[in-house]
């Protein structure tokens, strides 16, 4: 575990020296208020709550978050400094998880520096702003869980652009699965237990509970064991693939 | 191939787990969540719990709400669903004597029609569907409960509604109601006086009327030895001289449980008008307060009483008798002598500021009358476990003024008015105690009362007494009687040959929940309303409503002007046959036109720039969260790039 910290910190620093954060993290502030002044039509709606600017959130990082790691293990292994990596005194575990709480860890600033909405908000009307932290909170859960996704279908592939769209893909389907239209539209043939299992693995329905203010053990299990699954699964692609 | 083969299967393997983490998680952990809103939207509160943890038979429950058409209103979307998470929790918490059913109902479906037949209301709101939200409750033994809709404006009290509602669905009787009045309350059914003049048959009050549609209600005389057996409910008006022993019946009613409501006033207007028309000196010896001094002392409240106004204090009443509370600045308007209109201090008109809006019986009403009341207050010595929450106060202007200077000063506000200058406390006007009480009567039942000249009788021992109450209870004390009176609480119409009333204040509802309240169970009583989740732009609003008024009072100076010209040109024309027109009223016309246009100009502007006001406002905002802050992160971003591109280029 010696060169956990230094990949961490070696990765973190890495997204600041490019010019890919900066614009990454633009694009994701004005998009987020793009969509909740104009698309969540704020003004209009008179609600002094931030629920129009957190349910963009899944759209949002449906193609940001790809976006962030399709190079994380690609670029590595195209440059060959995958092997330069891997033959350090470092578990591969360690590995996976000091670049996935790097980039986490980058979300979470673009996150941040999402607060000004917030005083927006409490300076119009007067929000509950334990609402907005456990949102926030939720929000940061879900972009692991999407993160990690992202990551595990950045080891798979030379290519970033494949590794974008795999990922964009998968986390399509998880996005998908809790989204009120479609589960309307399968209600007429499926039985019920069926869309009632797939929409508990749905980003949608667990945002949306947590989106109300509620902490629920279930939603905080769903985020982490999914953010874990992938990770592990990450972790044995990489492995198999270090054997070859 | 071996390899890829092993890869999918720890792969499966993997997604295997996280399935069965969640699926147990599901199970197991559903219940475990943290409500985190600022008012607690999502849970319940404990005396709702227990009373769906107690029904005693099956409840099911269909709410009735059309989700494909409500998805376009955001508002009520977020009010169903809230509607429904509460609901959601009454499940939980029942251990399974509560399920629900949510029932879409589409248009020109069975469900349609079966949530019209059961008398749901349907709010359409100009689009293709209608929308229902509403609930029927029925309980295995076919009892039937419906609220037709879920108002969002009701929004505070809807946990205490749903649970009314459960609890009502869970008691087959209704509830018995005692009144015990000197006023004749339930119309003259006493025997009339063989000495007088027979009178007119008189109705019950309206408030026993309404009282009749939903409770058993039954007449307890003041002169009665013992309580109707089965009552649930007290209602005690206007207390004068009641025997020991009726008080020990209400003490020991109270004491097992039993919920009384109280009105004593220091003056009842009704007592006065009832005793009709008596000389000079009968009147002002007459005393029209009521008082309950024995069973408030347990409860820890008394009337305010004093020596009387300074100003007339050395005259008559004052000594002991209860004061009437004055408060000029809710002083209600009476006509006063030439057509004018004064301001009446002590006929007290109370609004949404004097109310407590914590409290379900008094939550959501608006304007209360109370003439001559009494003022409450909590004794020096009352005990430190009863839970007091005032109902109805006055501000903290108000005075007290004697029964004699009220006497003295009928009919001229002002001296009132001025007598309460000087005022500066609040008053309570009606209190909710609710504790263990004690006995007033610590030895027992008392001995009736001696006849004159007879043997003082033996008390008889009550082998069922109570000294201290085992469970909680609750009464509610208001110090006025007129405000229940018909003629301060509605105007009665003849519609048709059929006496109606229409309902002039809150008085009447005041008095409908207090004893709807405390005829359900503790755990009913116990629930407060809760603060409103809708939050808005208040902000925004703010603006809006200034623009409006500025507007407003434009628009009215250019009435103003406008009218004037007018004026003059009516004065031109006065006088003049009206088919010929002098040029100088040709030219006051062109200009009243002109000034009429300019006018319409003017305000069209005016309105403009009040809704500029706003836009410039909205457009600030969008424009500093939109592109002013990701700006500053690029110009940052490329600061930190070139920096440290730079620094790199010189290592090298």
């Amino acid at each position: 575990m010696s060169s956990f910290y230094p990949i961490l910190k070696r990765e973190l620093k890495g997204y600041f020296a490019t010019p890919v954060a900066y614009v990454f993290i633009v694009i994701f502030l004005f998009i987020n208020a793009l969509f909740t002044f104009q698309l969540g039509r704020f003004f209009e709606m008179n609600q002094a709550t931030l629920t129009g600017f957190f349910m963009w959130h899944p759209w949002l990082y449906l193609f940001l978050i790809p976006a962030v790691s399709m190079r994380l293990w690609a670029e590595e292994r195209k440059s060959g400094t995958i092997e330069l990596l891997l033959t350090q005194p470092v578990t591969l575990a360690a590995a996976v998880l000091a670049k996935f709480l790097a980039a986490w860890a980058f979300i979470a600033i673009a996150l941040i520096l999402t607060l000004p909405i917030v005083f927006t908000v409490a300076w119009l009307g007067d929000p509950d702003l334990g609402v907005v932290f456990v949102s926030y909170v939720g929000s940061f859960l879900m972009a692991g869980a999407f993160l990690s996704i992202g990551i595990f279908t950045s080891a798979l592939s030379k290519d970033q652009a494949v590794s974008f769209i795999i990922s964009l893909v998968i986390s399509l389907i998880f996005v998908l699965a809790g989204f009120d239209v479609i589960i309307d539209f399968f209600s007429a043939w499926a039985p019920e237990w069926l869309l009632a299992a797939v929409s508990s693995m749905g980003f949608l329905t667990h945002h949306m509970s947590i989106m109300k203010g509620i902490v629920s053990f279930q939603d905080v299990l769903f985020y982490l064991s999914l953010t874990a699954g992938w990770l592990t699964a990450c972790g044995f692609v990489l492995e198999a693939k270090k054997a070859q | 191939m071996f390899k890829n083969a092993y890869l999918l299967t720890v792969l499966l393997f993997t997604a295997a787990i996280v399935l069965a983490v969640n699926l147990i998680g599901s199970i197991t952990l559903s219940g475990v969540k943290f409500d985190m809103t600022e008012e607690s939207l999502y849970s319940l509160s404990e005396g709702s719990e227990n009373i769906v943890r107690n029904l005693e038979d099956h409840v099911t429950a269909e709410l009735f709400y059309s989700k494909t058409a409500a998805s376009k209103i955001p508002a009520l979307k977020n009010y169903a669903e809230q509607v429904i998470s509460l609901l959601k929790e009454y499940e939980s918490a029942s251990k399974g004597q509560f399920t629900l059913d949510i029932i879409n109902p589409r248009p020109d479906t069975e469900e349609e029609e079966m949530a019209m037949r059961n008398g749901l209301q349907a709010i359409s709101l100009g689009m293709e569907e209608d929308i229902y939200l509403g609930l029927i409750l029925r309980s295995d033994l076919g009892a039937e409960e419906v609220i037709p809709v879920f108002d969002p404006n009701q929004e505070s009290t809807l946990e205490y509604d749903v649970s009314k509602l459960i609890y009502s669905i869970g008691v087959s009787e209704k509830p018995t109601v005692g009144i015990l009045s000197s006023l004749e309350v339930m119309g003259a059914q006493t025997p009339q006086n063989p000495m007088m003049p027979p009178q007119q048959q008189q109705e019950p009050w309206v408030f026993v009327q309404q009282l009749q549609n939903n409770f058993d209600v039954v007449s307890v005389d003041q002169d009665a030895t013992e309580l109707p057996e089965d009552m649930d409910l007290l209602v005690i008006i206007h207390p004068k001289a009641i025997s020991d022993g009726l008080l020990y019946e209400i003490d020991q009613f109270t004491l097992r449980g039993g919920k009384t409501l109280v009105f004593v006033d220091a003056n009842s207007d009704m007592e006065q008008m009832n005793m009709g028309q008596m000389n000079i000196q009968m009147s002002m010896q007459a005393n029209y307060s009521s008082d309950l001094p024995k069973l408030m002392d347990q409860w820890g409240v008394e009337m305010v009483k004093g020596a009387g106004s300074a100003s007339f204090g050395g005259m008559g009443g004052g000594g002991d008798s209860p004061q009437i509370v004055g408060d000029n600045a809710l002083g209600a308007t009476v006509g006063g002598p030439g057509g004018r209109t004064m301001q009446m201090p002590i006929y007290l008109e109370l609004r949404e500021e004097e109310r407590n809006a914590d409290e379900i019986i008094t939550n959501g009403l608006e304007l209360f009358h109370m003439i001559s009341s009494g003022g409450l207050r909590k004794k020096a010595d009352a005990p430190a476990d009863y839970e007091y929450a005032p109902l109805l106060t006055t501000t903290d202007g108000a005075g007290t003024v004697d029964g004699m200077m009220v006497k003295i000063s009928r009919g001229n506000p002002k001296m009132l008015s001025e007598e309460l200058n000087k005022g500066d406390k609040q008053f309570t006007l009606a209190y909710k105690i609710t504790g263990k009480f004690k006995t007033a009567f610590p030895d027992g039942r008392p001995a009736p009362e001696a006849e004159e000249g007879a043997e003082p009788a033996k008390a008889e021992a009550d082998p069922d007494f109570i000294a201290e109450a085992e469970e909680e209870t609750t009464v509610i004390v208001v110090a006025d009687v007129d405000m229940i009176s018909d003629q301060y609480s509605v105007r009665k119409m003849n519609f048709f040959g059929q006496t109606v009333a229409n309902l002039i204040n809150d008085n009447l509802r005041f008095l409908s929940n207090a004893i709807e309240n405390l005829s359900g169970s503790q755990d009913l009583i116990a629930l407060r309303s809760r603060g409103k989740s809708r939050r808005t732009l208040e902000y925004i609003e703010e603006i809006e409503q200034a623009a409006a008024r500025k507007f407003r009072d434009e628009e009215k100076r250019l009435e103003d002007e406008l009218q004037e010209t007018r004026q003059k040109l009516s004065e031109l024309q006065r006088g003049k046959s009206d088919t010929v027109l002098t040029p100088d009223m040709l030219a006051e016309i062109e200009k009243f036109r002109d000034e009429q246009a300019e006018t319409q100009r003017k305000l069209r502007q005016v309105r403009r720039e009040l809704r500029e006001d706003k836009e410039a406002l909205v457009w600030k905002v969008k424009l500093a969260n939109m592109v002013v802050l990701p700006f500053i992160v690029a110009i940052l971003g490329f600061a930190v790039f070139i920096y440290s591109h730079n620094r790199r280029r010189k290592l090298s």
